[in-house]
């Protein structure tokens, strides 16, 4: 196969994708609108996703990312191209760029009041975050990196796939069985992944920012009896806030100094849920402003 | 190669980046990630009046605060290690970026650390490394066989992680491995040292570095560590004739003087850094024979530059392959090395197939 070079932009940022992976390419045009742009003078992150074969995979074919023409990585499967992507966007984000704080959560906001959603894998957050963006007056502004400005105090629109996983796709399938689905990718070390387009409204409104407002830790817990949402004491919000803070550590007092300013501005909740997300959705919504 | 590649442009003089255009910002910051000298052009460009366009100064000055928080936590990690080993009246001597970092050494710029590197007299070896594991440093859990590979042949010790840090700590007793081709009596390192002293001196800092580039197997930083030694050149080399005395001496007395050979060689080539024509005529003393000069000179220039299409010559993987096998060539014996590669080669790569690494997963 030989290689092509796309062009697009992902959330904020421009990217150059370089790849000879059919299947990669495909699933990139359905999730990312205007996939194939004409060739950028700059982009912030040029990448490479290419089929591979190697001793130590046994001649399996393999994808393998490289940024910058530089292996971080060991390679992944080659049907789990498009994960591979999406983490390895994650990755050059999270670990190059800290003109923002970075905080691991999804984010989504009502006019310019954005509602934060951080968590560690496996809290329900992207699940809930695919429920309440296709609700009216909602847009996505990203299901896994909230993007703080400090200086101007604003969170930064940076749209792109849902990733959904395991139990929750054929909830949001069932759902909203019209939307733009990748077929499950399976056996990925997260499970069985399947990612689902933004909706198109979001991507519309990239340029238009949100202002910290909410702050919730979703869990989800299938045991727990329907739907709790209890006030957290802002210091344990910040705290908890910081873990989830990818460049923390390089930005140090400035990341303390804007996270404190975060969740000054924020009302702060824990939020436990058994799954049903019309409850949990509504319970949320009556906390906006 | 005829013309230089944008980054290597821009070190050697920072005002050509006033000239460029949108698509050579474009390349120089990918030739920055790939060599990881981002935060380092940043520094650079800090001093020009060049007018670095709104993307890429995102990129520079994000490296600039990485790199700063990077010297940071090895101050804190500097002084964490002389706390531990005070009481058993230890002064580790910290080797390359943290020495820099001690020195204030110009190359110290815009660098980024994975570990931290010291060295131990044998002598102090076992003590040390009991110190250090009290204070929280625990090796990783090795097989027997990288057990003895380390301790027997190599010249450190398998790398001791700090338990609730993270850090990354090498401890060396040597600069060479002690069953190599080229050998190195570490008494000399310790006879130079003052009581206290917690670097080498910029002679054997320089040469150190010289050594650890031209002995290795692994090009993916060179470009990284040849800008390294260039600013070494540029700064102990303002000291003039004194600082050029000492080292030649140094590196022949030490018997490195091939690599010191090779380091000169190539700084010049690609960073023009300035080496006065009478270091350069002793040198080539030093020099491999014609033909030998002409292989070296293929897999060097191929190795060297960062790996990334707008700057590296075609072939450059296999000069790094070939360069590969030359450091195991330099570092072991024909009798250790064949069992060795066969286990590292084929043998591990063949296990480790399933491991995922968690890290391409940001989140």
């Amino acid at each position: 196969m030989p290689s092509h070079i796309d062009y697009f932009q992902a959330g904020r940022f421009r990217i150059s994708l370089e790849s000879n992976i059919p299947h990669l390419r495909e699933q990139a045009r359905l999730l990312y609108p205007d996939f194939q742009q004409p060739p950028y003078p700059f982009s912030d992150f040029h990448i490479q996703i290419k089929g591979h074969r190697s001793l130590g995979s046994l001649f399996r074919k393999e994808a393998r990312f490289t940024f910058a023409e530089r292996c971080f990585f060991t390679p992944l499967a080659y049907e789990h191209a498009f994960p591979l992507m999406e983490w390895g966007l994650n990755w050059c984000i999270t670990n190059h760029l800290n003109h923002f704080v970075i905080i691991h959560g999804a984010v989504l906001a009502r006019e310019d009041a954005a509602l934060v959603l951080p968590g560690s894998p496996g809290s329900g957050k992207s699940t809930l975050c695919a429920a309440l963006c296709f609700r009216p007056g909602w847009r996505l502004l990203s299901d896994e990196l909230t993007l703080y400005a400090p200086d101007t105090k604003d969170i930064h629109s940076n749209p792109r796939p849902i990733a959904l996983k395991n139990g929750s796709i054929d909830v949001i399938k069932k759902r909203h069985p019209q939307l733009d689905f990748t077929h499950p990718i399976e056996d990925t070390h997260k499970g069985t992944i399947s990612y689902l387009k933004a909706p198109q409204h979001c991507f519309d409104l990239l340029d238009r920012p949100a202002k910290p407002s909410r702050l919730i830790f979703p869990k989800f817990d299938p045991n727990t009896q329907d739907c709790q949402l209890l006030p957290l004491p802002k210091g344990s919000a910040m705290i908890r806030l910081a873990e989830q803070t990818f460049n923390y550590g390089v930005l140090g007092l400035k990341a303390f100094e804007a996270l404190n300013q975060f969740v000054r501005r924020c009302e702060c909740y824990e939020l436990t849920y058994d799954g049903d997300l019309d409850t949990a959705s509504q319970q949320i919504e009556a906390l906006m402003p | 190669m005829n013309t230089l590649f944008v980054l290597q442009r821009v070190l050697i003089d920072p005002n050509t980046a006033v000239e460029l255009d949108a698509e050579q910002w474009d390349l120089l910051i990918q030739q920055g990630y790939c060599s990881g000298l981002l935060a380092r052009i940043a520094n650079v460009l800090d001093h020009t009046s060049a007018t670095i366009p709104e993307p890429a100064s995102i990129h520079l000055s994000s490296a600039k605060q990485k790199a700063r928080a990077h010297a940071d936590d090895v101050r804190i990690e500097i002084k964490a290690i002389c706390k531990a080993l005070k009481p058993a009246g230890i002064t580790p001597v910290f080797l390359k970026g943290a020495a820099y970092i001690i020195n204030a050494d110009n190359a110290a710029s815009g660098r980024y650390f994975s570990d931290v590197d010291i060295f131990i007299p044998k002598s102090l070896l076992a003590t040390g490394e009991q110190f250090l594991k009290w204070q929280g440093w625990q090796p990783e859990a090795l097989d027997e066989y990288d057990e003895h590979y380390y301790r027997e042949w190599m010249h450190e010790i398998p790398a001791l992680i700090h338990q609730t840090r993270g850090t990354a700590l090498d401890v060396h007793h040597n600069l060479l491995p002690l069953i190599g081709r080229i050998r190195l009596d570490s008494r000399l390192l310790k006879e130079s040292l003052t009581d206290g002293q917690l670097t080498l001196n910029p002679e054997d800092r320089l040469i150190h570095s010289a050594t650890h580039l031209f002995c290795s197997g692994e090009f993916d930083s060179a470009f990284r560590d040849l800008s390294d030694l260039d600013l070494m050149i540029r700064e102990f080399g303002r000291q003039g004739e004194s600082f050029w005395r000492k080292l030649v001496e140094r590196t022949e007395q030490m018997g490195l003087g091939r690599l010191l050979f090779y380091a000169l060689r190539y700084c010049r080539h690609y960073l023009d850094s300035p080496i006065p024509e009478s270091i350069s005529s002793r040198m080539e003393n030093h020099s491999p024979n014609r033909l030998a000069l002409r292989a070296m000179d293929w897999l060097f220039l191929r190795a060297l530059p960062p790996h990334h299409s707008s700057s590296s010559p075609r072939f450059n993987n296999i000069a790094c392959t070939l360069l590969l096998i030359r450091s195991h060539w330099l570092k072991m014996p024909l009798s250790t090395l064949l069992p060795h590669l066969f286990r590292k080669g084929v043998l591990n790569p063949i296990r480790n197939r399933d491991k995922t690494l968690e890290a391409v997963d940001g989140v």
